[in-house]
């Protein structure tokens, strides 16, 4: 005889299978410790551009990389905004290649490049290039250093994971700080992130930005952003992350892939919008169209509180920065993997 | 309640559910797995809600019911469980009948499962089954009714209730 408690039994079997959660739980605690490392100088605008993932963007780049550099197809670079690295590291523990590159904007300057590497998936390193006053400086136990007679701080950090972050300004140079993040012990980090500091130099090479916002809503408009370069597979990458009023989060992921992983359709809306076929999801506020040129866009924005929304349509903000928007060339992937 | 927190006491659980849900412990957990790394930047607008559980929990149900899982689990039952054959059914019914039941269950589509999941499992009425899977009731008692139409035809089980 079936019935109801015949049916539950068995879901409580299947039920009884579960995995233990440790796995989990390990895997978020070291996610969270590499994001709040990472947070520490790479929050933009008071809200923290890395931690806001109603920014499914933000997992995405943030999330564990894969092991290995592939081939990226990007594309010829270029754009609106020429950027100058200025500077590079001449020398880098074995193993490690470029996987990132942000650039803070604000306005019609770019204040702020940071160079990420990594080996693995639990080491990065990082180069800050610049700064502006949105970020936030890191803090621990701290230490003068001599990094080619110019008195520079190395921080240490531990509440958070191992990481060593040595801060410098170069004689007529923007501020520079190298970070590094791994699962050494805090002394060899130390003398890592002082040798990687201790080898930077100048660099002539640039990089650019492509996509421009040509509207935001007022709360947006004028506020530092970043954009991110990186990949997924063997395709490029870019996102755009701003902070606006009650800290609301713009994220714009721009890529060829970039609605993979990320679309569900089961509470969308079919969108036509500006020639482009796309959907909307109204739980998650996420727009994603995808352009002539085959790029996948995903907007996500997050709702002004109280803000009244007519159903069963795209919100007009969201409408009009898309129809504003730039998205630019596609970029220059040649970077990734190296040194 | 922090992030920590919540994982703290309320994982166990979030899995056993999944798992009831999924019909499979390893697509389970990496399913709670992705929603807790996408909910734990957005924990602070979450937990304004009244029950940050039920709105885990519905992108629990999401995650489940998304394209890319559904090609992922059905690529795996395929692997670890081929799907239940006219000339298999004879050992099915040697086995114990919660053993085929279990079977069956697994076997079923993603969204009758979570219906059934939900109605059976979890004790839920089809309003707030609707309300979880953003659909209407019509759509959950149709679920639910192919649900047990293949598990009363395949396995030759008694009618269950379905009033609810």
């Amino acid at each position: 005889m079936i019935d109801s408690e015949a049916i539950r039994a068995a879901f409580g079997a299947i039920a009884d299978e579960a995995q233990s959660p440790e796995r989990i739980r390990a895997g978020l605690a070291t996610r969270a410790r590499h994001h709040r490392q990472r947070r520490l100088v790479l929050r933009v605008a008071g809200a923290g551009v890395a931690v806001g993932a109603a920014g499914v963007g933000v997992w995405r780049l943030t999330r564990e990389p894969e092991t290995g550099f592939p081939e990226v197809a990007g594309g010829p670079g270029g754009g609106w905004l020429k950027v100058p690295l200025r500077y590079r590291p001449a020398w880098l523990p074995g193993g490690y290649g470029q996987y990132q590159r942000s650039i803070v904007v604000v306005g019609d300057r770019a204040p702020v490049v940071s160079l990420d590497w990594r080996r693995g998936t639990d080491a990065s390193i990082s180069l800050m290039i610049g700064w502006h006053d949105s970020l936030v400086r890191p803090e621990g136990r701290t230490e003068t250093v001599d990094v080619h007679g110019v008195a520079g701080r190395l921080v240490q950090t531990e509440s958070s994971g191992n990481a060593a972050y040595v801060t410098w300004q170069p004689p007529g140079g923007p501020q520079l700080i190298v970070a590094v993040l791994d699962e050494d012990a805090p002394g060899e980090q130390r003398a890592t992130a002082l040798r990687v500091a201790r080898s930077v130099r100048p660099d002539q090479r640039e990089t650019y930005v492509g996509p421009r916002l040509g509207w935001l809503p007022d709360d947006l408009a004028g506020r530092p952003w970043r954009l991110s370069q990186g990949y997924q597979g063997q395709q490029w990458i870019q996102e755009i992350s701003a902070t606006g009023a009650g800290e609301r989060q713009l994220h714009l992921l721009m890529g060829p892939d970039a609605h993979k992983d990320l679309a569900d359709h089961t509470t969308v809306l079919p969108v036509q919008l500006d020639g482009l076929a796309g959907w909307y999801a109204p739980d998650s506020r996420h727009l994603f169209l995808t352009l002539d040129d085959g790029v996948q866009v995903l907007l996500g924005l997050d709702a002004v509180d109280g803000q009244t929304e007519e159903p069963g349509q795209v919100p007009p903000e969201l409408t009009r920065i898309i129809e504003a928007l730039d998205h630019g060339p596609w970029p220059d992937m040649t970077w990734v993997g190296s040194r | 309640m922090t992030f920590e927190e919540f994982v703290a006491v309320r994982l166990p659980a979030l899995l056993r559910q999944a798992t009831a849900l999924a019909g499979d412990p390893h697509l389970a957990e990496d399913v709670v797995q992705d929603v807790l790394i996408k909910a734990q930047p957005r924990w602070a607008r979450i937990c304004e809600l009244d029950v940050p559980e039920r709105y885990v929990r519905k992108m629990i149900v999401n995650e489940l019911l998304s394209a890319r899982r559904r090609v992922a689990a059905a690529i795996r039952r395929e692997r670890a469980q081929p799907p239940v054959r006219e000339q298999e059914q004879d050992r099915a019914e040697q086995v114990t009948q919660r053993d085929a039941l279990v079977r069956l269950i697994r076997a079923l589509p993603p969204r009758q499962r979570i219906v059934i999941a939900l109605r059976y499992y979890e004790d839920m009425a089809d309003g707030d089954i609707a309300a979880l899977m953003g659909c209407s009731l019509a759509t959950v008692r149709s679920q639910a009714s192919r649900a047990l139409a293949k598990l009363r035809s395949v396995a030759e089980l008694q009618p269950v209730q379905e009033e609810r």
